[in-house]
């Protein structure tokens, strides 16, 4: 198949930035149930810590597996969704700009955001690695140095008229 | 030599379960709350349940007209998309303008194994509803060949749901 998951290292590393919102979560539901004391404040505990829970192991695990990607010579893939489902399909030559951008957490796990932008809107693929985001840096220089597949492209059509 | 194409028939299906849902059911649900809040005043009742049928009915075949008045065709140039029933609408939009192309599907219209074609230009999105989704795949498929120029002559290809209907 030719769809890619991203790396398994940003399942991680999305816990990890959740940590902190679930920590204060987890402190409230301990303060709830020392200050109550009653089954309603229990019941608050636990959806409490369910939240906490969901935040820090759900939904790394689910964006995971919602995630897929294709990184082509010519065409960019994403594929997303569970219920709603989107598959997105940017031709290379219709890229405007593209950011590899790399925060201390994503560093930290060697890993890095590629922001896409086209005319049409924006696309962002969390959590590839350093190198593939290079990689599709350096293929957007090369396009660049040819002049252009776009422009090239409306050419011929211009001359088919 | 451009044939302009149907989309699925499910799409009818799907629209009408929509106004039921979103329309019809809650209309009767009010109408008999009205009627139950009178005391079963008879007159009532009759002119109540003959404004929802009508209601029904015109909800029921506004899909249909809709469906009939909805065509799409696509060739190695542009994308054009007729649509409406009073108010008609044709958009036209050059392949070579097309940024991006994305398909989107909800769970009710994958029951009904439809999906909608995103066509994204500079200047604003295009929809392409009620698509069967391979046929949404391939039609995406072919647009960014067409897009990167390297399309195999597809306009016959296409417009085999043309011949359907």
């Amino acid at each position: 198949m030719r769809f890619k998951r991203l790396n398994k290292r940003v399942k991680t590393m999305w816990a990890l930035n959740r940590l902190p919102f679930s920590a204060a979560l987890i402190a409230a539901a301990v303060a709830v149930i020392v200050f109550t004391k009653s089954v309603w404040g229990i019941i608050t505990a636990l959806l409490l810590i369910i939240t906490a829970l969901a935040a820090a192991v759900g939904y790394p695990l689910v964006e995971y597996l919602q995630w897929m990607y294709y990184i082509g010579e010519d065409v960019i893939e994403i594929k997303k969704g569970i219920f709603f489902k989107n598959h997105s399909i940017i031709p290379t030559s219709r890229i405007h700009n593209v950011n590899v951008y790399r925060g201390p957490m994503l560093k930290l796990f060697g890993l890095s955001t590629l922001c896409i932008n086209t005319a049409g809107g924006a696309f962002r693929i969390e959590g590839i690695e350093e190198k593939e985001a290079e990689e599709v840096a350096q293929s957007l220089k090369q396009i660049i140095k040819d002049g252009g597949a776009g422009v090239k492209g409306e050419m011929i059509e211009n001359g088919e008229k | 030599m451009m044939e302009f194409c149907r989309v699925d028939k499910n799409y009818k299906k799907y629209q009408r379960l929509l106004n039921g849902i979103f329309f019809i059911i809650p209309a009767a649900l009010c109408g008999a709350v009205i009627w139950l809040s009178y005391d079963f005043n008879f007159t009532l009742g009759y002119f109540i349940s003959g404004a929802v049928l009508v209601l029904a009915a015109g909800l029921m075949t506004f899909p249909a007209l809709n469906y009939s008045c909805f065509s799409y065709c696509i060739n190695q140039n542009r994308v054009e998309i007729k649509s409406g029933v009073l108010n008609k609408n044709h958009a036209l939009i050059p392949i070579s303008k097309i940024q991006h192309i994305s398909v989107t599907s909800g769970p009710v219209t994958r029951a009904f194994s439809i999906a909608r074609l995103n066509v994204f230009t500079a200047g604003g999105v295009y929809h392409l509803d009620g698509l069967n989704i391979q046929k949404a795949e391939e039609i995406s498929e072919q647009l960014k060949n067409s897009v990167l120029n390297k399309n195999d002559s597809g306009s016959k290809a296409e417009c085999k749901e043309g011949a359907e209907k």
